[in-house]
């Protein structure tokens, strides 16, 4: 059994940071489970204590009944791939691959048949004999993990296995570890920076920043209901549009008022999230996404009053569809998210991102409706950051 | 790695240098303050500052400074641009290269009294240079208390120079053809590159090389006692008078050596101390 | 930039040339001078070619007989060159190369070890092995002790391994004065308890080398080895961190996961990358110990290396005459001469990566 359970991990380094606060994330046997978050937030932190290569400064980590804490990282049974893959250079790719079958004391016999068998599966065989120094960048990351699978350890970690790669190999690559990983049945530590990476390969998305754990769930789960602030900007590309605004009622309806603009609130959206009416009047944040937004002359099937009236301030066609930009009068929220950048913006006005189908016929300077989907809108404490839900 | 682990990998060395370094310095120390005889080592006797006030009036101690001084004034800088200038020609030779490089390694490899003698020779009785300037001048040549001392230098530059040659060619293997190419692009000229490309780029390696010239220079001491022995002590550096005042046969005063040890420590030590600072702080900048 | 011109090219090899005479004038005044005979050598007007040559002095030098055909001593050290240099030609080009690189010490040490049986030799031939046997077990314990201390530093992030560094910096500079009077006093200090107590003339039942009897410090191979690997740590352990530095800490951490111990990773990984950067260290730890000349002068009255051997022979006191002192001089050149054109690229390589981040 390799259920793998963090039980408030906390990593202080020699210097005094803190990188990891107290994480706690159990991984059932046979998951893939992908870390996330922004540069330097402890992500190879949190994989490197698990590993064994960064002591633990308090937590318990268990690998099925087994405290791993003391455990030397050589008896741990996990196996790592490395960003920078970290072949030995002087040793060929079989040798790379069987180097862990070695030092287990496997028979050569053995060792050749599982070294081959590895290499089946990563299509290798014809590089076994050539040293890491002249294989592509992919093959090398095929060779890290060779060396992982070789042994079939009780749990697999990666450090942005991907992120060395140019852009196409990586979403192939991206199919082939999760394929991999399912055949194996192997359960899997994933970390990455890279959310689509994320939201594609994982069963489960933990998202964590300044190194502590925000939300673990599943993929369209983290999407569909952010715990905060953060998972909704850092989830999701283009990211969620957040701004400040005030919920009111008035003869029984409910409006949003966003900056100059009011939108218009089913009765159901509040029904659905009580803890609503408690903010109403106050400023809260409101956040939509951008493909929840919708340009009015492609669907003029909308409620009039849940539109947004704008002027288009740039337009990016992708073909499968078309990203604009517009200024919202409302003040924007840091997310805390030091990837979001937000050059439309100044004091009162904020940009916003919308994605329209490609019927749309908008052009810059053009001023439009935009539909909002309301039922779809997300809410969130101005404070804390949290959701408004239950 | 973790505490434990490091002092597994390091003990070794830490001892030995404890051992073998720390413990002779202190017992240096100690011993500056004893009148102490080579020929009855097992009578030491405590005569506090005896030793050095003895070795500070001694005129051939002022002697040995100066020269050691002026050994390394003129040592230092000439072999540091004489290598850099050797090296610059070294770069630009295509094929032939590492013949030349062999063969001007040469003096540097070899032992360095052998060396001296080697270039003794040519200045001696029946040599190839005393025979040349006997052609030229229609004097005779020899060595003498006079002309020894640079005689000394002139050979320690010979001996030396090749060192400050291969480490400056090695640091001028490793800068960026980009940055040679957009200078020569930019139309600049040799001065101009040397200027702002090439010496920035040497810049740490110049004061390595810089640093351990300074060092081996002041203790020098094989190629001055080839060339003088015991006949030309005014030319005698301050390693050769603390080795020749310790264990001269017979007479060898050993409290007063280590007296003029420690006084040579302390000298070096002076120029050192900010360099050691500052790679101190180097160090602890790259661990934080 | 590219393209010199062909004006600009001869001058410039005229000035290596130029440079090159200006290095290796003093060789070739000796090499001349070592196969000399006594006559020419002695003659007012230096005879530069066409002087009639002889190995005598090298005969003078190294043998104790007089009626011997060099040439069957000058075949007998070819023959050994040439066979350690295919050994070590086929071990550069083959997968497992141990077996033939032993086999080439191999041979260095029997012919070492028969020629004095073969030829009647001088004291001489005992002041190159221990030459040899000091140069040898220098670089053993300097490299090892050096390595593991140079990976640690090169790995551990606290204060202390500043100060150590710092510490060794200091030491790389001290005069080797101050620590030459010390070992002196010491290992006098030492014999004479060894001597006083009866310890050194113990006789230990395990270890019983043939030739020793009593046990003591000054006058040893053992004194110079210990003194020399003490004054070569620093330069070890700098230029052994700085190789290190540039060994990402993922590759052992990746043998670590893959099931090795902290040494086992350090052991069939990290080391057999480190092969240039041990040559290089290796090659400057050899010439330090070999061109040694004062810690054997004090350290050791009678058991000395060449280069005491060597400028004893010029000195006063010899009846020796400047062809045997020349035969000499090149004698001793000749072998760091081969070793250094063999290792040239290693020698240059070390000191570019070394050096520039040290
Ligand atoms: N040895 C160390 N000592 C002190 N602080 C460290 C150490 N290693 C990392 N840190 C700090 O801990 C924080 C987390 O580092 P970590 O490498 O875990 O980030 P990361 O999430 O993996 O980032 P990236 O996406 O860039 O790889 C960073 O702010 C970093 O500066
Ligand atoms: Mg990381």
């Amino acid at each position: 059994m390799s259920t793998v359970t963090l039980d408030k991990l906390t990593k202080v380094y020699p210097n005094g940071f803190q990188a990891i606060t107290e994480l706690s994330l159990t991984l059932e046997d046979g998951e893939f489970l992908v870390l996330v978050g922004p540069s330097g937030c402890g992500k190879s932190t949190a994989l490197r204590m698990i590993a064994g290569l960064e002591d633990i400064t308090s937590g318990d980590l268990y690998v099925g009944e087994r405290l791993l804490n003391a455990v030397q990282p050589k008896d741990r049974d996990i196996a790592m791939v490395f960003q920078s893959y970290a072949l030995y250079p002087q040793m060929t790719v079989a040798e790379n691959i069987g180097f862990p079958l070695k030092l287990r004391k496997i028979g050569k016999r053995d060792r050749h048949e599982q070294v081959y068998q590895a290499a089946e599966i990563l299509e290798l065989t014809e590089q076994l004999e050539k040293k890491p120094a002249q294989l592509s960048g992919g093959q090398r990351q095929r060779v890290a993990m060779g060396r992982a699978i070789v042994r079939r350890p009780a749990l697999f970690l990666m450090d942005e296995p991907l992120s060395n790669l140019d852009a196409k190999l990586r979403v192939q690559m991206r199919a082939d570890i999760a394929g991999i990983q399912r055949e194996l049945g192997v359960t899997t530590f994933y970390v990455t920076h890279d959310q689509v990476e994320a939201m594609t390969m994982g069963d489960r998305v933990a998202v964590i920043k300044d190194g502590i754990l925000q939300q673990a769930a599943a993929p369209e789960a983290l999407y569909e209901n952010p715990d905060n602030v953060f998972v909704a900007a850092f989830i999701g590309s283009p990211s969620m549009n957040l701004y400040e605004a005030t919920l009111a009622e008035a003869d029984g309806d409910y409006l949003l008022r966003l900056g100059d603009q009011t939108l218009a609130v089913p009765d159901r959206v509040v029904a659905a999230r009580p803890a609503l009416r408690d903010y109403l009047d106050q400023p809260l944040v409101v956040g939509f996404r951008p493909e929840d937004l919708e340009d009015a002359s492609v669907v003029p099937d909308h409620p009039d009053d849940q539109r947004l009236h704008t002027e288009i301030a740039v337009r990016e066609a992708l073909g499968a569809e078309t990203l604009v930009h517009f200024a919202i009068a409302a003040p924007s929220v840091d997310s805390g998210d030091p990837d979001a950048l937000d050059e439309l913006g100044d004091e009162e006005s904020s940009r916003c991102t919308a994605r329209f189908s490609a019927a749309t016929r908008v052009r810059v300077g053009d001023r439009v409706r935009v539909n909002v989907s309301t039922e779809r809108l997300h809410f969130f404490d101005r404070k804390t950051h949290l959701a408004i839900r239950s | 790695m973790n505490r434990r682990t490091f002092w597994g990998f390091t003990i070794p060395s830490v001892v030995v240098m404890l051992a073998l370094m720390v413990f002779p310095l202190v017992t240096t120390v100690w011993l500056g303050f004893q009148k102490l005889l080579l020929r009855d080592l097992n009578n030491p006797e405590w005569v506090g500052f005896d030793n050095y006030s003895d070795v500070l009036t001694d005129p051939e101690f002022w002697a040995a400074f100066r020269f050691t001084m002026v050994f390394v004034a003129i040592v230092v800088p000439v072999t540091m641009v004489m290598g850099l200038g050797v090296a610059l020609l070294l770069d630009r030779v295509g094929r032939g290269r590492s013949l030349y490089m062999a063969a001007l390694l040469l003096p540097f490899i070899v032992t360095p009294v052998v060396g001296s003698l080697v270039y003794k020779d040519l200045f001696e009785r029946g040599g190839l240079l005393s025979w040349l300037w006997e052609v030229i001048t229609d004097d005779p040549f020899a060595v003498n208390a006079g002309n020894v001392k640079w005689l000394i230098i002139i050979q320690s530059i010979w001996y030396i120079m090749p060192f400050a040659m291969i480490t400056f060619f090695a640091g001028l293997q490793t800068l960026p053809q980009e940055r040679v190419e957009a200078a020569a692009i930019d139309g600049a000229n040799f001065l101009r590159n040397l200027w702002h490309v090439i010496l920035p780029h040497l810049k740490v390696l110049i004061l390595f090389v810089g640093l351990i010239s300074i060092m081996d220079a002041y203790r020098v001491y094989d190629q001055v006692f080839v060339w003088t022995g015991t006949r030309f002590t005014d030319a005698h550096t301050l390693s050769v008078y603390n080795v020749r005042v310790a264990t001269a046969f017979d007479i060898g005063r050993l409290g007063k050596g280590n007296a003029i040890a420690v006084l040579n420590v302390i000298g070096i030590f002076m120029v050192l101390i900010p360099f050691l600072w500052r790679s101190y702080k180097d160090q602890i900048a790259e661990r934080t | 930039m590219r393209r010199s011109s062909t004006l600009s090219r001869i001058g410039l090899h005229a000035t290596m040339l130029v440079l090159v005479v200006w290095s290796i004038l003093p060789f070739i005044w000796t090499f001349q001078t070592s196969i000399k005979f006594t006559r020419d050598v002695a003659a007012k007007e230096p005879v530069l070619w066409g002087y009639e040559t002889t190995a005598n002095a090298y005969r003078a030098f190294w043998l104790d007989e007089d009626d011997i055909n060099m040439w069957s001593v000058l075949v007998y050290i070819l023959v050994v060159a040439v066979v350690c240099l295919i050994l070590g030609q086929i071990g550069r080009r083959v997968r497992h190369s141990w077996p033939w690189f032993t086999a080439a010490v191999g041979v260095i040490f029997v012919a070492l070890w028969r020629f004095p049986k073969v030829w009647e030799v001088n004291d001489e031939y005992d002041f190159l092995i221990n030459s040899i046997v000091v140069t040898v077990l220098t670089m053993l314990i300097s490299l090892s002790i050096g390595l593991l201390a140079g990976y640690g530093l090169a790995r551990y992030t606290g204060i202390s391994g500043a100060v150590i560094l710092i510490v060794a910096l200091g030491f790389r500079a001290l005069p080797r004065t101050a620590f030459v009077l010390p070992y002196f006093f010491g290992a006098k200090e030492i014999d004479d308890w060894l001597n006083s107590s009866g310890v050194g003339s113990w006789d230990f039942p395990l270890i019983d080398f043939p030739g020793i009897d009593t046990l003591q410090i000054l006058d040893t191979r053992l004194a110079i080895v210990l003194a020399l690997v003490a004054v070569n740590q620093p330069f070890t352990i700098w230029m052994f961190r700085s190789f290190f530095m540039e060994v990402p800490k993922e590759i052992e951490e990746a043998a670590m996961m893959d099931g090795a111990t902290r040494l086992q990773a350090f052991r069939r990984v990290i080391i057999p990358m480190m092969w240039p950067a041990i040559i290089a260290t290796g090659l400057f730890t050899m010439l330090l110990a070999y061109n040694e000349y004062l810690f054997v002068r004090v350290l050791a009255p009678t058991e000395w290396t060449l280069p005491v051997a060597i400028v004893s022979l010029t000195g006063g006191e010899s009846s020796r005459t400047i062809t045997e002192a020349a035969a000499a001089s090149v004698s001793i050149t000749l072998p760091i001469v081969v070793v250094i054109i063999l290792f040239q690229k290693h020698l240059v390589k070390g000191l570019g990566a070394g050096a520039v981040k040290g």
